[in-house]
């Protein structure tokens, strides 16, 4: 047996033994740790990393309301990123208690109304859009914006429809014209009142969705390669393809819509004829962009604006995107506000906002899609490099929810044999 | 004192299987009972089915088959290094499947190093896509789970047993057919059950290394119900068929099990006499190592570049994933210690099947149930690191008794009597005996449970806000945001973590391998 103090069966078992000992003992008082990092601790601000206190405000914009505790119940945990590593001790303590304290409801600053804005996850994450848009919004608004990330739009649809009517959710964004009749007849969202001077692909005149921004889907080769200009060149070469699966990812659903809507009835002819092209076919835009990265495909499914980020932000001008002569499909994401939300002014704030330069601006170089609204001062540079395709396809959202399902059984069945 | 045949009472452990298993299928009747309208089950869902038990049934079996030659092997040798290599053969098991998929293809991809090498002698590319890609890599995945287990068998047997055959002059075959197969009778068809019941809930991986939708397993079909068609009904009822197919697996496997054991030994070093050539034991040695190692150094290299420019909420992250990892384990240790106590002392059957109900629930169904469940009462996202950590703790506990019980009953057979004749109270005899008795294997257990709950991305998806990111989590979230390089800096530092944590709360588990 080796000895005793080099037990770390043990030890982990004493240390976790003393850690709950001392909370029960109150030796750590829970609130002390939970409020510390909230009133002492100097805020960073997420966007510039810059510290800023209520004495001075270097990094411009109001300062956040000083959280309130609620007798024990949450406090604004959820806001504050604390992003340095020094933190990171602070953080983990008040995770521990996070996780480990139930609040019987869901408490909030006691002075400022919250709007709550279920979107997908890659929104919210801390290289999406979500802490830039959070920031311009709140400075605008006298509010919190509490972004909750839910996967991806299907999945995000389905957790509204989880919720129906008691949803949290004051603002849903981040669905697509695939998915808006489904969301439609759920009759969970109300009617908006926001016009803007889009420069979108079409008209829009949707009365419920209001649309943040838009790309086309295109595939992604390696510049200078040998590529089809169609999905027929496409079939008949040797080209390998990686793309998503319809059934998990919106990709895969918008590749599935562009050829239904390019070949309508010979959809399942022209699935035929590419199974042979077709590598693999992944649950998600991420594993399929890696299958690519790493060549285990000459092409993948992304959008056309994919080489922009690499141009951009890896200084990078060997993706390109590729030009089909038969049109490309278009994806427009669309926000609205749910019918049941207690914060109905401040949610058609938000969804203005949306489509004004602030948030706009935010979109191309963090959602890699064109803003649905061109801001004043253009699109970044890099974007004029991106190709532009003949022709849009894009089947009306009553249309490709009446598709869907057959085009999706079409597919299984051209590519199952 | 009342007069009592087993040295504990079993009724702690059957407490915990009943809590483990009210936890399972109480989630899945809170996501039934949310349904209204089903199109249940689809012509598809037997495509599903078939494809599921066919993949499932040859990874379990090729896993186990290829383990017990390599275990074997292992339990013969003594070489430099074989502690560090035990250790590291346990890495694929706990990676997180992105990780592990990308590790694989740069070995087995079209252009991954095997191609490559064959593109020199102006060969082909392999083709890993398919049924056999599938298998493929769940045998990368269970292999090493496989082997540790087997291997773990092995070591349970008293070091007298070996030195008394050896006096007797048994020669290899005699010896397996005496001593090692007699064990193997006893440990195999429960590891046979549960890389079966692993692979039932199998789906990014088999989805991608199979090709496309020929290769559409049963999670997968639970996930297009709840995403693509919202129809909670059939998402139960999927996943009822995952648990009613993984109690079968588990009850053939109680079935054919041998439950005798080995008895007490003095609990001296193995020493081994009929270990006459080395060369097929290395061969076997340098095969799985190989085959493990080399994913798993892509893992690394691809990894290195990013490691160092890691954005600092990466490492926010990892604390996070170490504060999971931390609570799944005691989570698991609290629940899986009577639960083995409780088999060794002879209650099996249904504690037993409880223990494997947490592989075959489909995390989507556990977590949206959970999310039903406390959402009445409790903002979902506040719970999200507990109820990851909880999940974990679930999924981990068909592993950890496995691990845990077969040394429970050891335990109990050769110490019970005497701790009764000495009128030992149950609480005495487990805390005294028990514990110190199957350090080894709480400590191996601890090590898993806290390595896969590392790695695992489970249900934290579905509750987490955008502040609370496990690593996982956040390795998702680099890859989506085009980050590919940065994502894999994360999948090696996450690599670090699971390790050491594993290397850490396994040092214990390692006493005869140490000697």
């Amino acid at each position: 047996m080796p000895e005793k103090g080099r037990d770390p069966v043990g030890a982990f078992v004493c240390g976790a033994g003393v850690l709950l000992n001392d909370l029960w003992q109150g030796e750590i008082s829970a609130t002390a740790i939970w409020l510390y990092p909230l009133s002492k601790a100097p805020k960073r601000d997420p966007t510039s990393g810059c510290v800023r206190n209520r004495a001075e405000m270097p990094c411009g914009g109001p300062v956040e309301p000083e959280p309130v505790n609620t007798g024990g119940g949450k406090v604004l945990v959820s806001t504050q990123i604390l992003s340095s590593r020094r933190n990171l001790e602070d953080d983990m303590k008040h995770l521990i208690l996070a996780a480990g304290i139930m609040s019987a409801t869901s408490a909030v600053a006691a002075d400022a109304p919250v709007l709550t804005v279920y979107t997908y996850d890659s929104f919210v994450s801390d290289w999406g859009p979500g802490p830039q848009v959070k920031a311009a919004f709140e400075a605008v608004c006298a509010c919190e914006l509490n972004l909750v990330g839910v996967e991806d739009g299907a999945a995000l649809l389905s957790r509204v429809r989880l919720e129906g009517k008691n949803t949290d959710a004051d603002i849903v964004l981040g669905l697509d014209t695939n998915l808006t009749a489904a969301a439609l007849e759920t009759g969970l969202f109300a009617p908006h009142s926001v016009t803007a001077d889009y420069a979108l692909p079409i008209e829009w005149t949707d009365t419920t969705f209001v649309p943040f921004d838009w790309g086309y889907f295109s595939f992604i080769a390696i510049a200078g390669a040998d590529v089809p200009a169609n999905f027929a060149e496409l079939a008949a070469s040797d080209t390998s393809i990686v793309i998503q699966d319809p059934r998990t990812s919106t990709p895969g659903l918008g590749l599935l819509l562009w050829v239904k809507a390019a070949y309508g009835d010979e959809a399942p002819a022209v699935w035929a004829d590419l199974s042979d092209n077709i590598v693999t076919v992944t649950k998600g835009w991420s594993e399929a962009y890696g299958l690519f990265l790493e060549g285990e495909a000459d092409m993948v499914l992304s959008y056309t604006t994919s080489p922009a980020y690499h141009l951009i932000a890896e200084e990078d001008a060997s993706k390109v995107a590729v030009s089909f002569d038969e049109g490309h499909y278009a994806q427009i994401e669309v926000a609205a506000k749910l019918a049941s939300t207690d914060q109905s002014e401040l949610a058609d704030q938000f969804l203005a906002f949306m489509v004004s330069d602030a948030f706009q601006n935010i979109i191309p170089t963090t959602n890699w899609m064109y803003p649905a609204v061109t801001p004043a001062n253009g699109l970044p540079d890099g974007f004029e490099t991106l190709i532009t395709p003949k022709s849009t396809l894009l089947l009306d959202a009553a249309m490709a929810g009446e598709m869907r399902d057959k085009a999706l059984t079409e597919w299984l069945g051209a590519l199952s044999r | 004192m009342a007069w009592r045949t087993k040295p504990l009472s079993p009724y702690p452990g059957i407490g915990a299987a009943v809590l483990v298993a009210a936890f399972i299928l109480g989630t899945l009747v809170a996501v039934g009972w949310q349904a209204d309208g089903s199109k249940g089950f689809a012509a598809s869902d037997w495509v599903a089915l078939r494809f599921t038990l066919k993949q499932a049934t040859f990874s379990a079996l090729i896993s186990v088959f290829l383990a017990i030659p390599v275990a074997r092997a292992l339990a013969r040798r003594r070489f430099w290094g074989r502690r560090i290599l035990i250790a590291l053969l346990g890495a694929p098991f706990i990676l997180p499947v992105i990780v592990a998929i990308f590790g694989l293809l740069q070995v087995f991809g079209r252009s991954g190093w095997i191609s490559d090498i064959l593109g020199v002698f102006g060969l082909p590319p392999i083709r890993i896509y398919g049924l056999h890609g599938v298998v493929l890599a769940h045998v990368f995945f269970n292999l090493p789970l496989a082997t540790r287990l087997i291997l773990q068998g092995w070591q349970e047997i008293p070091a007298e047993r070996f030195r008394l055959a050896a006096q007797l002059g048994l020669s290899g075959r005699v010896m397996f057919r005496q001593i090692e197969w007699p064990m193997l009778q006893r440990v195999a068809p429960g590891v046979l059950a549960v890389i079966f019941a692993i692979c039932l809930t199998s789906f990014a991986v088999a989805l991608t290394l199979g090709g496309g939708p020929r290769a559409t397993t049963v999670e997968l079909a639970i996930y297009q119900a709840f995403t693509y068609d919202f129809d909670l009904g059939r998402a139960a009822l999927l996943s009822a068929i995952q648990l009613g197919l993984t109690v079968t697996a588990a009850v053939i496997a109680l079935k054919l099990s041998n439950q005798a054991g080995f008895g007490a030994g003095m609990d001296k070093p193995v020493q081994r006499w009929d270990s006459v050539s080395p060369i097929r034991d290395f061969f076997w040695i340098c095969l799985a190592t190989g085959f493990l190692l080399l994913p798993l150094s892509s893992v690394v290299f691809s990894g290195l570049v990013g490691l160092f420019e890691l954005p600092s909420l990466v490492f926010r992250a990892a604390g996070v994933s170490i504060l999971v990892a931390g609570a799944s384990t005691c989570i698991l240790l609290v629940l899986a210690l009577p639960m083995a106590a409780a088999i060794g002392a002879g209650t099996k059957g249904l504690v037993e099947i409880a223990g494997i109900l947490g592989l075959a629930a489909s995390p989507l169904v556990l977590g949206t149930g959970l999310f039903i469940l406390v959402r009445p009462y409790v903002n979902p996202s506040d719970l999200a690191l507990l109820v990851t950590a909880l999940v974990n703790a679930v999924m981990a506990l068909p592993f950890a008794l496995r691990i845990l019980t077969p040394a429970a009953r050891d335990v109990i057979v050769s110490h019970g009597r005497l701790a009764q004749s000495l009128n030992m109270s149950g609480r005495v005899f487990f805390v005294r005996i028990m514990l110190a008795r199957m350090r080894p294997q709480i400590g191996f257990a601890a090590g898993l449970a806290a390595a896969l709950s590392m790695g695992d991305l489970g249900v934290i998806s579905l509750f987490a806000d955008a502040q609370t990111a496990t690593l996982p989590l956040q390795i998702y979230r680099l890859m989506g945001a085009y980050k590919m390089d940065a994502a894999a800096g994360a999948a090696l530092l996450l690599l670090c973590l699971s390790m050491g944590a594993f290397w850490l709360l396994d040092r214990g588990g390692r006493r005869h391998a140490e000697v």
